[in-house]
């Protein structure tokens, strides 16, 4: 059995999906604006009619589009205070500017992450939670083993749903600097892991008055770490 | 002028499908992972199975959704009853509103737009100083308690529109005193 304090969370994303917002070709520029002036550090990646995204302090990241907006935490803190408070302040703006007066969806999703020293101790790790029924023995004339075991289910009822996801993911990470680049080192490594993949989500429509960020991602967050060892083999 | 160098790593994942294409690298930035499932919107929500846990952790919201779903009842009632030409049934039922009143504007910290709500309504009851209310006035009412029952995270700007529908509705939404004080301030 797994518990969800053995993970370490790697990410946390607010997103919220609305009938297109055409107005969105007028105002782009004045919500990153206003994004710039609570947020000096704004960095722009991409800038097209349809969607611009910024990156804040290599953090966070914040996406408006015609029909949809995110904000990503990397690395967030476990208590996930910032992150609130932030993605507050955007969903603020962003139905503000764009004068959006309903949500067709609003999600909210965590990726927690369990180092391992190989892929096959993540494989077993996941093997133990019983969530998934595996073969034993020879198979298809294979004597093998499970690698890469998955599984991911969605739990819904109409209000509200959690798409879970546990899934053995190995990472090849190569870095090599330009030649002409003196003080870099390449680097050459492979991360094995187990993902824990949850997202939370309102497949309803939602008013924006129905809607207080702060208390719906306290209250979700906390009803994910309440739940989570249900799925993480403590049933 | 300087030259700024952007590198990043190449990261990618040891997939060995048959038949897969050969992928491209996993750029780190930008992340690209949102949420993912249910493109299909269902129905409305209702607001409180938003907040399961606020009888724990919000206690003054699970308060509010209780005694507006009251309240609402108590003006239903006198609605019908005045339709029926009950005058004295409907007066007890907005009697009945009016008690909670009180209790729902100690949760005004939900937000500006509930508080003033709750508060426009109260005044505008209190200032019909024992009068019937008639049947335009009770649907006004209820369209405002309504209202905040389903968005009670109403900004201000939003409760101001509904507060003057009390006002059209033959409200006075504020204390009478106000009105006195700013005669007052013209002289």
């Amino acid at each position: 059995m797994l518990n969800l304090s053995d993970f370490k969370l790697t990410q946390a994303v607010l997103e919220i999906r609305y009938a297109n917002a055409y107005i969105i070709w007028d105002r782009s520029g004045k919500i990153w604006t206003e994004f710039s002036s609570l947020w000096p550090n704004l960095h722009m990646l991409t800038a097209q009619p349809n969607e611009v995204l910024f990156r804040l302090e290599n953090k966070y990241e914040l996406s408006v589009q015609i029909d949809k907006a995110h904000i990503i935490e990397l690395e967030p803190t476990s208590n996930l205070d910032d992150f609130m408070e932030r993605a507050d302040k955007f969903i603020k703006l962003v139905i503000q500017n764009l004068e959006i007066i309903n949500f067709n969806r609003v999600g909210f999703r965590l990726v927690y992450v369990k180092g391992f020293p190989d892929s096959l101790q993540a494989a077993n790790s996941l093997i133990s939670t019983k969530m998934i029924s595996v073969p034993h023995g020879k198979q298809f004339n294979i004597e093998g083993r499970i690698s890469f075991p998955k599984y991911s289910i969605v739990w819904e009822s109409d209000s509200a749903a959690a798409r879970i996801a546990l899934e053995v993911v190995d990472k090849k990470i190569d870095f090599d600097p330009p030649p002409n680049v003196e003080g870099l080192k390449s680097a050459h490594f492979e991360t094995h892991e187990l993902v824990y993949d949850l997202d939370y989500y309102i497949p309803a429509k939602l008013l924006p008055g129905q809607l207080n960020v702060k208390e719906w991602l306290s209250q979700t967050y906390h009803l994910i770490k309440r739940d989570s060892k249900s799925f993480l083999g403590a049933i | 002028m300087g030259e700024v160098l952007r590198l990043q790593p190449r990261v990618s994942r040891k997939v060995d499908k048959t038949g897969d294409r050969e992928q491209a690298p996993i750029e780190i930035p930008p992340v690209r992972i949102t949420t993912l499932e249910g493109e299909v919107s269902k129905g409305q929500i209702e607001t409180k199975e938003l907040y399961p846990l606020s009888g724990e952790v919000r206690p003054e919201l699970a308060v509010a959704f209780t005694l507006l779903n009251e309240g609402i009842k108590h003006i239903v009632d006198a609605i019908n009853t005045e339709k029926k030409g009950d005058r004295i049934s409907s007066d007890d039922a907005v009697h009945r509103l009016q008690a909670l009143l009180p209790e729902l504007f100690c949760c005004r910290s939900i937000s500006d737009g509930f508080g003033s709500i709750i508060s426009a309504v109260y005044q505008s009851l209190a200032n019909m100083q024992g009068g019937f209310v008639n049947s335009g006035q009770l649907q006004a009412v209820k369209r405002v308690l309504s209202r905040i029952e389903t968005e009670p995270f109403l900004e201000f700007g939003e409760a101001v529109d509904e507060i003057m529908a009390l006002e059209e509705a033959g409200f006075e939404v504020e204390p009478l005193y106000y009105k006195y004080a700013a005669d007052m301030l013209d002289e």
